[in-house]
């Protein structure tokens, strides 16, 4: 058989295809389920994209409401509360009536040690 | 490529196609249009990310390639391949008359392997260069050329008779 047969066999194959309409219907309503598909595909992922955010930005402001509460530590430098005064500073007396001279001295000697004390406690 | 494109496009290859996978699935119709449909999806599906019109009928045929290649592999792995002999009772009734009047040809057509067949089908009924063969069964053009050649001679050999 010679190639230009062959060639005329398959170029006389033209089986009857006349339900192309019905096969349209049919593949019409599958593309339909699918793009229904695809949109429910597409919703899912972005509800799972958002939740994590959802959650830090809500755990974020939990964390921010705590911090405010809470009070915070004072340190020295930026403290606006008055530091404990020492001991001997509430007993200093806050007019003194000296007397004589030997008051004086014990009062000098009085605040002295008080002094030394308070050095020693700190 | 939208929805609309698509359509318009399937509309202008669907008789092509059906006859092409009927041919391929030796005159079984419906084996051919459940493939036809299969393809078909596996298209649609991957049309939104597809913007190359004019390679639409070979990207379409690619398709149809690979899946009747699946096809063939799954009939196999169930040792549910159908002869010829049996197709014509499960043709569809409108091809009925079809089926015997291309029964030799549907014969010789059985006897090839599915890349002979879809090369054969490619060259000779689509009338397809061979380059374009090539691409559309993604193999070398040398390969085309010997699945061709082969199955020339097995189909001389059976339309001779």
């Amino acid at each position: 058989m010679k190639e230009k047969e062959l060639r005329d066999i398959f170029h006389a194959y033209r089986p009857e295809i006349d339900d192309n309409d019905a096969f349209m219907d049919r593949l019409t309503a599958l593309m339909d389920a699918e793009d229904a598909q695809q949109k429910q595909v597409r919703i899912i992922p972005l509800y799972r994209r958002v939740l994590p955010w959802i959650a830090g930005i809500a755990a974020a402001i939990v964390v921010a409401v705590l911090i405010i509460k809470e009070p915070v530590a004072s340190s020295p430098a930026t403290s606006s509360y008055k530091p404990r005064q020492p001991e001997y500073y509430h007993n200093a007396p806050t007019r003194p009536d000296f007397a004589s001279y030997e008051d004086i001295v014990n009062e000098i000697e009085y605040s002295g040690r008080q002094l030394e004390n308070a050095i020693a406690q700190l | 490529m939208n929805r609309e494109t698509f359509i318009q496009h399937i509309r202008q290859e669907l008789s092509s196609l059906r006859r092409f996978l009927l041919a391929a699935c030796s005159g079984n119709g419906n084996e051919a249009d459940d493939v036809a449909q299969e393809v078909l999806m596996k298209a649609y599906v991957a049309s939104r990310r597809f913007e190359d019109e004019e390679g639409f009928s070979a990207w379409l045929y690619r398709i149809a390639c690979n899946t009747l290649i699946d096809h063939q592999r799954k009939q196999m792995a169930r040792g549910e391949t159908i002869g010829i002999d049996k197709a014509h009772d499960v043709a569809g009734v409108s091809r009925s008359d079809d089926s015997f009047e291309y029964q030799e040809l549907y014969q010789a057509i059985d006897g090839l392997t599915m890349s002979e067949r879809t090369a054969v089908l490619l060259f000779y009924v689509e009338d397809r260069p061979i380059k374009e063969i090539a691409t559309i069964m993604n193999v070398a053009e040398g390969t085309v050329k010997a699945y061709l050649s082969r199955g020339r001679e097995h189909l001389r050999t059976k339309l001779s008779k």
